[in-house]
C-alpha cells in the first residue's frame, strides 16, 4: 500500500515538473513604439587635402521632440584607425588625411538620446592631390629637369617634384614609370645612375637604387623598370644586365645579384603566364626567357607552325610594347646590316610565341622615328619623325601620314595612347605642349582636340591613373 | 510488509544524501596547488630553434687567430626562483669522444638568485686534430646539491666540434632550396664568396635575400669556372647551385 503511494507521489512529482514548462507567461510587459530615425543617404566624395567637406545630412524621426546626438568618424583602410571629426549635426571639416590609394570610409551616427538607439550611414571619401591623375611629364626647364602634371581638365601643375622633394630631380632624368604592384602604385624616375621611386599621390622620393637592391649594380646605369601590372615579378635593366625581384614572397624584398649568362638585354620586356620573364639578347640576337620562380636564362623551344626562330632574330630592337591582343607584342627591329625594319609578333603566353613576322614595307622615314605607340584595338603602330606622324598599319604592311605639325620646327619626342585617343608631346623650341587627337576608326587622325602648352622641353611621359 | 516499506525508504533516503551531497561537493572551493617538488633543471628546448638539442661548431669559419669560442647551452629551472644561487652541474656522457681540456672545457655553473633560466657557456678550443676530425661532447645534467635532473627526455644537450666546413644544421631543410646539395667543397666556397656560414632563413634571412645569395653565387661560380675550370667536390661531383 506504501510503497504504491510513493510510486504515485513520484509520478505526480514528475508530471507537476512537466505541466510547469507549458505555464503561459502572464508577465506585464508594456510595448511601446521607439522612436525611429532615418538618415537619407550621402553620397560619395572625391576631395584634395585641405579642402573643406560640408554635409547636412537629412535626418527624420517618428517620434518629435527626442534629443539626437551626431558623430561623424572618418576610418583610414591604410592605418586601420578611426577618428572622429565632428559631433555637429552638420559637418564642416577641412579634411587633413593623407591622399591614398583606397578611399576612406565615413561614418555617421544619430543616437537618440531618450532610448539609447544608434541609426548610421557610411559614406566613402577619396583623398587626391591635384596630380594624383594625369600625365606626368618629365621635362627640363633650362638646367632643372622636373616632372609637370597634366591632369584629365588640361590644367598644368608645374614641377612638382621639386614642390615636394625641395630640388630638382638630381643629374636630371630620362625616363619615368607608372605601375600598379600587387599592393599599390609605383613611380619611378630614373637618371643615368639612379632609379628613384615616388610616392604616387605627392612625388615624395621614398627609395633609391641603392635601397631597391640588396648589393646595387655597378656601374649603376639602369635601362629599363618593368612590371606587368598586378604581375609579381619585377625586373629591372641595368647596363644591359637583368635583375628580378620575387613579391610574392614574404616581405621584405629587394632586387638582388644579376641573373647569369653571357647575354646583353635590350632595354624592353615582355610578360605573360607562360614567359613570365623575356628579354631580348642584343649579344646573341635572340630572345630568352626567364621562367617562373627560377634564376637562369632559357632559350625558347622550337614549336611547329612558328612564323619565325625565337632564338634567331640577329637584328636590333628598336621598340616593343604590348599589342592589342591579350598577351601578344608587337617588336619592330631594325638590320644593322641594311638598315631594313623589320615586324614580329610575339605571345608571351602561347604554346606558339612566334605568331607573326614580316620585312616592313613603306615605311617612310622609319629609321629616324623618335617615338612609336600602339594602338588599343587595332593593328596599328604610330611613329613620328619630326614634326610628323605616320600610322603603320600591320595588315597592310605599309605606313602613312595621318597628321603633321603646321610648326615644321616642332618635334614629336613621344607618342602615347590614352582611351582610345592619341596624345603627342611635342616640342617647340626649349617648350614643350602636349597635343591630343581624336582618331576615326580607320586608326586616322580625325581632330586635334587639344593642345596643352606651357610646358618644358620635354623627355619622357606616361599617363597615371589615380 | 513494513520491512520492505523501511527498505524502500531507506533507499531513497539513501540516493538523496547521496545526490545532495554530489551537490555539495561541487561547491567546495579549489585551493591553488603550489610546487612543493625539489628544484629541477633540464635543457631548454624551443620548437623554432634549430639547435635547440644540439649544435655544431665548426672553426672552419672562423679566422685562424680564434683559438676558441663559446657554445651556449640554454637550461630552465622546474620549481621557484630562489633568493640564493644555485650549483648546476654538466656532465659529459661516456659517449663524448671530445676530450676535456683539448677540445673543450666546462665551467662553474651557477644559477644566480630569482632566475629561471640561463645559458650555460661552453668553451669550445681549436685543437689542431681538429681539422681532420670531428669530435662529440654530449652533455648532461646531472644532480647537483640544489637541482634535481628535470625533464627526463631533456636533460643532455650535444655539441659536435670540427675544423672544417661541416654542415649547417639547417642545410637539409632550409638551406639546399637554395644552395643544392652539401658538401665541403661547395660550403668552403659559400663562406669565401658571401663571408656568412650561418644563415638563419627564414628568421633572419628573408627570401628575397637567400635568392640573391643563391644568384651571387652562381655568378662567382660562374666567373671561378672561367679561371679555374669545373669545380669537383670531395665526392666527385661538380659544384653547382640550383635554377
Amino acid at each position: 500500500m506504501m510503497k504504491k503511494y510513493t510510486a504515485y507521489m513520484h509520478f505526480l512529482f514528475a508530471v507537476l515538473l512537466m505541466l510547469s514548462s507549458c505555464a503561459k507567461d502572464h508577465g506585464n510587459y508594456e510595448y511601446t513604439k521607439l522612436n525611429d530615425v532615418k538618415i537619407d543617404s550621402i553620397s560619395d566624395f572625391s576631395l584634395m587635402k585641405f579642402d573643406s567637406l560640408k554635409i547636412s545630412p537629412e535626418v527624420n524621426q517618428s517620434e518629435s521632440g527626442h534629443i539626437l546626438s551626431y558623430e561623424w568618424k572618418i576610418y583610414s583602410p591604410k592605418t586601420g584607425k578611426t577618428k572622429t571629426l565632428s559631433k555637429e549635426k552638420n559637418l564642416a571639416v577641412v579634411i587633413t588625411e593623407e591622399p591614398i590609394t583606397d578611399a576612406y570610409e565615413l561614418l555617421f551616427k544619430v543616437t537618440d538620446q531618450t532610448t539609447g538607439i544608434s541609426e548610421f550611414k557610411s559614406f566613402n571619401l577619396k583623398v587626391i592631390t591635384p596630380y594624383s591623375e594625369g600625365w606626368m611629364v618629365l621635362n627640363r626647364k633650362g638646367n632643372d629637369v622636373d616632372i609637370d602634371m597634366v591632369n584629365p581638365a588640361g590644367k598644368v601643375f608645374s614641377d612638382v617634384y621639386k614642390l615636394s622633394n625641395g630640388n630638382a630631380i638630381p643629374d636630371g632624368a630620362n625616363r619615368v614609370y607608372t605601375y600598379y604592384g600587387q599592393q599599390e602604385q609605383k613611380v619611378f624616375v630614373q637618371t643615368a645612375s639612379d632609379l628613384l621611386q615616388l610616392k604616387g599621390n605627392d612625388f615624395i622620393q621614398i627609395q633609391n637604387y641603392n635601397s631597391l637592391f640588396y648589393e646595387q649594380p655597378s656601374p649603376g646605369k639602369p635601362e629599363l623598370y618593368f612590371l606587368k601590372n598586378g604581375g609579381d615579378r619585377e625586373f629591372i635593366i641595368n647596363d644591359g644586365l637583368l635583375y628580378v625581384m620575387a613579391t610574392n614572397v614574404p616581405p621584405p624584398t629587394r632586387f638582388g645579384a644579376r641573373i647569369p649568362g653571357d647575354y646583353k638585354a635590350a632595354n624592353f620586356m615582355a610578360v605573360g603566364s607562360k614567359y613570365p620573364g623575356i628579354i631580348y639578347d642584343e649579344k646573341n640576337g635572340g630572345f630568352l626567357s626567364l621562367p617562373a620562380n627560377k634564376s637562369e636564362l632559357t632559350a625558347f623551344p622550337l614549336v611547329e607552325g612558328a612564323a619565325f626562330d625565337m632564338n634567331k632574330i640577329n637584328k636590333t630592337l628598336v621598340f616593343m610594347q604590348p599589342a592589342p591582343v591579350l598577351d601578344h607584342f608587337y617588336a619592330l627591329f631594325k638590320d644593322p646590316r641594311n638598315q631594313s625594319f623589320h615586324f614580329y609578333t610575339i605571345n608571351s603566353n602561347g604554346t606558339n610565341p612566334a605568331v607573326k613576322y614580316q620585312p616592313m614595307a613603306n615605311v617612310p622615314d622609319i629609321g629616324r622615328a623618335s617615338t612609336f605607340t600602339i594602338a588599343s584595338t587595332l593593328p596599328l603602330i604610330y611613329y613620328a619623325v619630326d614634326q610628323k606622324i605616320y600610322v603603320y598599319d600591320v595588315e597592310m604592311n605599309a605606313a602613312r601620314k595621318v597628321y603633321e605639325i603646321p610648326d615644321a620646327a616642332a618635334h614629336i619626342v613621344a607618342l602615347r595612347m590614352l582611351k582610345g585617343a592619341l596624345v603627342a608631346g611635342v616640342n617647340e623650341g626649349a617648350e614643350g605642349a602636349l597635343y591630343y587627337f581624336d582618331l576615326a576608326p580607320t586608326g586616322n587622325v580625325s581632330s586635334n582636340t587639344k593642345k596643352i602648352s606651357g610646358l618644358g622641353n620635354i623627355i619622357d611621359m606616361v599617363y597615371k591613373p589615380q | 510488509m513494513s520491512l520492505e516499506i523501511n527498505k524502500t525508504m531507506k533507499i531513497t533516503a539513501a540516493m538523496c544524501l547521496a545526490i545532495g551531497a554530489m551537490m555539495l561537493s561541487s561547491c567546495v572551493k579549489d585551493k591553488l596547488i603550489m610546487y612543493k617538488d625539489e628544484a629541477h633543471l633540464y635543457i631548454e628546448k624551443v620548437a623554432s630553434d634549430v639547435s635547440k638539442d644540439s649544435t655544431s661548431y665548426s672553426f672552419a669559419v672562423k679566422k685562424a687567430e680564434i683559438l676558441q669560442d663559446t657554445v651556449y647551452v640554454k637550461v630552465r629551472i622546474m620549481g621557484k626562483a630562489a633568493n640564493s644561487p644555485r650549483e648546476i652541474i654538466l656532465e659529459p656522457s661516456g659517449k663524448s669522444t671530445a676530450i676535456a681540456g683539448q677540445h673543450y672545457k666546462l665551467l662553474p655553473y651557477v644559477m644566480p638568485a630569482d632566475s629561471f633560466k640561463m645559458s650555460l657557456p661552453v668553451v669550445v678550443l681549436r685543437s689542431p686534430d681538429l681539422e681532420k676530425k670531428e669530435v662529440f661532447l654530449e652533455l648532461n645534467v646531472v644532480a647537483s646539491k640544489d637541482f634535481m635532473p628535470g625533464i627526463t627526455k631533456q636533460l643532455g644537450y650535444k655539441i659536435k666540434i670540427n675544423d672544417f666546413f661541416s654542415k649547417p644544421d639547417n642545410w637539409d631543410q632550409r638551406l639546399a632550396v637554395f644552395f643544392g646539395v652539401f658538401s665541403e667543397v661547395k660550403f668552403a666556397f659559400i663562406f669565401k664568396t658571401l663571408g656568412m656560414s650561418t644563415f638563419a632563413y627564414p628568421e633572419q634571412v628573408p627570401y628575397s635575400q637567400m635568392t640573391y645569395l643563391k644568384i651571387k653565387l652562381k655568378n662567382a661560380l660562374a666567373e671561378d669556372e672561367k679561371i679555374n675550370g669545373l669545380m669537383m667536390d670531395e665526392f666527385g661531383n661538380r659544384v653547382t647551385f640550383p635554377n
